[in-house]
């Protein structure tokens, strides 16, 4: 908590000097854009060194939790610079709304990202399965299998067919593949309830139906919605990655584009080579 | 599943995310390029709409003077430099700002200057710090490269922003924009601008009106007067409009505003004494009796008449040094009493009697656009075709001849014997060598015997040998030996043209303009209205020995081309001869009564300048103040009770002592009839929370003369002649 709140102070510290700075430049008759511009691009030049010391750690100096934590400060400093290059209003053109749209992709992904990372990994060491989570579809397959056989045998023993009918009906589906990814991953139960719902109804209805069959299969539905649990919490701490850095990577070919088009249109403002007639020196 | 295991999968997402990157990045760069290739109108370069008013600019260089001709024509921009002087210029071609457009605020550095150091005083009398500075030296700017930039060129852009919003102007000057010169803390206009000094600054109010003085004085003397006068004003509005875009107050028009009271004054009506009308051309009466025992020889001259030599007369007298010396001799004698005046001034009297003679000789023969040499002449400045009709143009000539014909019947044979060479000469060798014998005129002429002639006739010996016949009004009846004509003129037996005047001098010069002399039998014997009287709604007449213009009424085209041409002259001189006219037409008592309620101004080279107009469309409150702005029409709404009195406080009428001003010869300033406006009236509203107080919002930027640039379009001769 305490490092957290160093680097708020650190971020809103920097934004509160570039923000400084604007007035500043206004005040020389110097337009501010083109100094938040350069900031936000050397801020998104910093994020990029995380992925540099992915690939290449040898070129890039430290450890990558310290370039992992560089990264998100300097994230955050750059949502707020943004807002400050595009003076808190909302784009007018395409390619305006391109990199607005890119960069609201780049930095939502990464806060998303941050957060599955940080509540992830302590869900999961949680969640009471015992597999690693290299063989979760392994735990899924045998659920799977060991349903198919309970439902069998619940015929062959008592002439019952409530619980076949209730596997084809709704345990089929639900056996077959992970489900619910997003109850899941909003961590409720309400999909869990249901089906527990129609095996206790099945058993109210079909009085000659084995109630320890039936119990047997209640424990195999839990077992397999803790392992779709994983799975789809696995599975997040990997998805917001594809929209991050493919958003990251158009971001910066617009962005060099944008650089390019800002110098070639920009009209001169004060112009001080020109100017002849110096007013203020007889003062 | 082991940790190699792991790291596999762990490389194999990483390798799958940075595929999927590498190849969105590609994409985008194709989409770009695919863009700019087929995106003719370049939308995808521009980085916003343009303003309504730059919507049809399509070529990009014609504000962009870094971007070449193409479609890739901007990429060679990229990395040149900026050239802002090159782009104010593009921006020039529409807009015009005046002589010193890449100036701080389009004004000449010199006159910046001058206006920097005044504000500079005003605010260091009232207690505050200077406002103007050049930005702060410090460490930012020396690694900006700013230090000791001055401010004397601005690209247009540096405030003006285009491709902003599809319905936005293109500016974006704020309050910080005003502080990079303007350094003392403007937070806010209700906490940190000074307190006004004389605001609204726009000088004196081109008509004198003294608000108070009218509420309280002259509009109840106006009713006990004129009971039934209905147009006398209940409300401010009764005098005052808005413009058509509400932003200025104008006055009314006279004949709404004023004409009830201030028309008799004009018109002459309310005058009881002296002439009504203006003498523009005069015989001015002279001290005959002594001029004709001192034998000078002015030829026929009214006896009866007392007039005076009008200022207006002596302009077209005035056609060179010469005649401006006599103009200015003559002007210190009183010429109805000649005892004390020595031969010099006596001389001067003839040779401006006949000057006279000569000018209504020549108005009366000669083209009317003679006087406009006359004019160019007798003043240093030109003199328009169109001036001249003003103040010349409408006198007919039947009022000129009836003149000349009733006041010196043989006007044209006195010339043609004046024009003799060696006559003025002769005449003043003669005059002067008896003034040497004798010591003394009269005494001498009484020695020496004269002819028996008639008693109204005079012998005066001419040095050539022969000898001069002066009539009693020295008219030179004869000269050299006695012919018999001159014989037959001594007995009385040529008929006299002095008597033909002289039997009815009253009676023929009073005949209204262009008639003549003779009397309608079949008339009914009413007493005849005069001519001053008939002349009610102006023009020329004659009365006496004069001939007056009476004013028309408001805006009279002979009064205000006078005024205006006499205001030119720099100061009073001796030989100045528009200084009296413009004294005389702006006396308070003068015949229209202009400077009564126009005011006038004297430029640095002391020439004056009457302000004919009221403050309105043409001279407006910012036009003169410069810098400030003020709009009526959206304070209108916001007045309470006391409507325009929340912001327009009376002052109190100022007590004028009438004899004083009667006597005073100069046009007396205007003095203002409100107080001036305060800070404290405008912050009630303009405050934090309420309406803006931005800078801008009273204030202008550009305050030089603006105005759309002419293109010269060559005539297209060329064209028609091949369509033929």
């Amino acid at each position: 908590m305490r490092t957290f709140l160093l680097k708020a102070l650190m971020v809103t510290l920097a934004f509160a000097g570039v923000f400084w700075l604007t007035r500043a430049f206004e005040l020389r008759l110097l337009d501010p854009v083109f100094m938040t511009g350069w900031v936000l691009a050397a801020a998104m030049a910093l994020q990029l060194m995380l992925r540099l010391k992915k690939h290449m750690p040898q070129l890039v100096p430290g450890g990558l939790p310290g370039w992992t934590q560089r990264h998100i400060a300097t994230g955050l400093f750059a949502v707020l610079i943004f807002a400050l290059h595009i003076s808190f209003s909302l784009p007018e053109t395409a390619l305006e709304w391109a990199l607005f749209t890119l960069f609201a992709a780049v930095a939502a992904s990464g806060l998303i990202g941050l957060y599955l990372v940080n509540v992830i990994p302590l869900k999961l060491e949680n969640d009471g399965t015992s597999e690693p989570s290299e063989e979760t579809p392994a735990a899924r397959a045998r659920i799977a299998a060991s349903a198919v056989r309970l439902a069998i045998h619940s015929v062959e023993q008592s002439g019952s067919r409530a619980i076949v009918d209730l596997y084809t009906e709704r345990l089929h589906e639900f056996f077959d593949r992970p489900r619910h990814a997003l109850a899941h991953l909003q961590g409720s139960r309400r999909p869990l309830k249901q089906l527990v719902f129609a095996i206790d109804a099945a058993d109210r209805e079909d009085r000659l139906s084995p109630h320890d069959a039936l119990d047997e299969m209640k424990a195999l539905v839990r077992s397999k919605y803790a392992l779709d649990s994983r799975h789809a919490h696995e599975l997040a701490l990997k998805a917001w990655l594809f929209v991050h850095l493919p958003a990251t990577y158009a971001l910066m070919v617009l962005t060099l584009f944008h650089v390019c088009t800002v110098y070639a249109f920009t009209l001169g403002g004060l112009d001080a080579t020109a100017a002849t007639a110096a007013i203020y020196e007889a003062r | 599943m082991t940790d190699n295991a792991k790291d596999r999968t762990g490389a194999k997402h990483r390798q799958l995310t940075g595929r999927v990157a590498r190849w969105t990045a590609i994409l985008t760069a194709g989409v770009v390029a695919l863009s700019l290739a087929y995106d003719v109108e370049r939308k995808i370069l521009t980085p916003g709409p343009l303003s309504p008013e730059h919507r049809a600019v399509k070529d990009c260089g014609a504000c962009h003077s870094n971007v070449g001709q193409g479609q890739f024509g901007w990429v060679s921009a990229i990395l040149s430099r900026t050239d802002s002087h090159a782009d104010n210029t593009r921006c020039l071609s529409c807009h015009n700002l005046g002589d010193a457009p890449h100036s701080s605020h389009s004004l000449p550095a010199s006159r910046l200057k001058k206006t920097t150091k005044r504000k500079q005083e005003e605010l260091a009398v009232a207690g505050d710090a200077a406002t103007l500075a050049n930005t702060a030296n410090g460490l930012l700017d020396a690694a900006l490269g700013t230090s000791g930039r001055n401010h004397a060129s601005i690209g247009c852009a540096t405030c003006h922003k285009e491709h902003l919003h599809a319905d936005g102007a293109a500016h974006t000057a704020t309050d910080r924009t005003c502080n990079a010169c303007h350094q003392v803390g403007f937070t806010s206009f209700q906490s940190d601008h000074p307190d006004f000094t004389g605001y609204p600054s726009g000088g004196p109010a081109p008509i004198k009106y003294d608000h108070a003085k009218h509420f309280s004085e002259h509009f109840e003397k106006a009713r006990t007067k004129q009971p039934d006068l209905k147009s006398m004003p209940k409300t401010c509005t009764d005098c005052h409009t808005p413009d058509a875009r509400g932003q200025k107050l104008l006055l009314k028009p006279f004949d709404v505003a004023c004409s009830a009271c201030h028309l008799p004054q004009i018109v002459g009506a309310d005058r009881a004494t002296g002439p009504k009308g203006l003498s523009l051309l005069a015989l001015p009466g002279l001290d005959i009796e002594t001029l004709r025992s001192r034998g000078a020889p002015i030829g026929n001259w009214p006896e009866e008449s007392e007039a005076e030599l009008s200022p207006l007369m002596q302009v077209l007298l005035a056609r060179d040094r010469k005649r401006r010396t006599m103009l200015a001799t003559i002007n210190k004698l009183d010429l109805l009493d000649l005892q004390a005046a020595t031969d010099t001034e006596t001389a001067a009297v003839v040779d401006m009697v006949w000057e006279i003679k000569e000018l209504l000789h020549e108005l009366s023969t000669v083209k009317v656009s003679n006087l406009l040499k006359r004019l160019r002449a007798a003043t240093s400045n030109p003199v328009e075709r169109e001036e001249i009709t003003r103040m010349l143009g409408t006198l007919p000539r039947d009022v000129l001849l009836a003149s000349a014909r009733s006041w010196l019947p043989s006007l044209s044979q006195e010339i043609a014997r004046h024009q003799r060479p060696g006559w003025q000469k002769a005449f003043r060798a003669k005059y002067a060598k008896r003034q040497a014998r004798k010591g003394g005129g009269d005494e001498a002429r009484a020695d020496k015997p004269e002819p028996a002639v008639k008693p109204d006739i005079k012998l005066v010996h001419n040095p050539k040998g022969g000898r001069w016949y002066v009539s009693v009004l020295g008219e030179i009846v004869q000269e050299g030996l006695e012919p018999e004509g001159t014989r037959k003129a001594i007995r009385g037996e040529v008929e006299q043209p002095r008597k033909v005047a002289a039997k009815r001098p009253r009676q023929a010069a009073s005949q209204p303009a262009g008639k003549t002399a003779q009397t309608n039998n079949d008339q009914p014997r009413s007493k005849p209205v005069d001519d001053e009287t008939w002349s009610v709604y102006g023009g020329w007449y004659r009365k006496d020995y004069a001939i007056y213009y009476r004013p028309a009424g408001h805006a009279d085209n002979f009064l205000r081309a006078w005024l205006d041409f006499s205001a030119t002259a720099p100061s009073r001189k001796d030989d100045n001869v528009l200084a009296p006219v413009f004294e005389a037409l702006t006396h308070e008592d003068a015949q229209g009564r202009c400077i009564k309620c126009h005011t006038v101004t004297r430029g640095p080279d002391n020439t004056a300048r009457v302000v004919w107009g009221a403050r309105g469309a043409k001279q407006s409150i910012q036009e003169s103040a410069g810098f400030t702005r003020f709009s009526h029409a959206p304070h209108l709404s916001m007045l309470a009770k006391r409507g325009c009195l929340t912001c327009h406080e009376l002052l109190k009428p100022k007590k004028t002592n009438k004899a004083a001003a009667s006597n005073q010869s100069k046009p007396v300033p205007n003095p203002p009839s409100f107080k001036p406006i305060t800070k404290v009236t405008c912050v009630a509203c303009h405050a934090s929370g309420k309406a803006p107080q931005d800078c801008r919002q009273c204030h202008t930027y550009h305050i030089a003369p603006t105005g759309p640039p002419l293109t010269p379009t060559r005539l297209p001769v060329e064209a028609v002649n091949e369509q033929n």
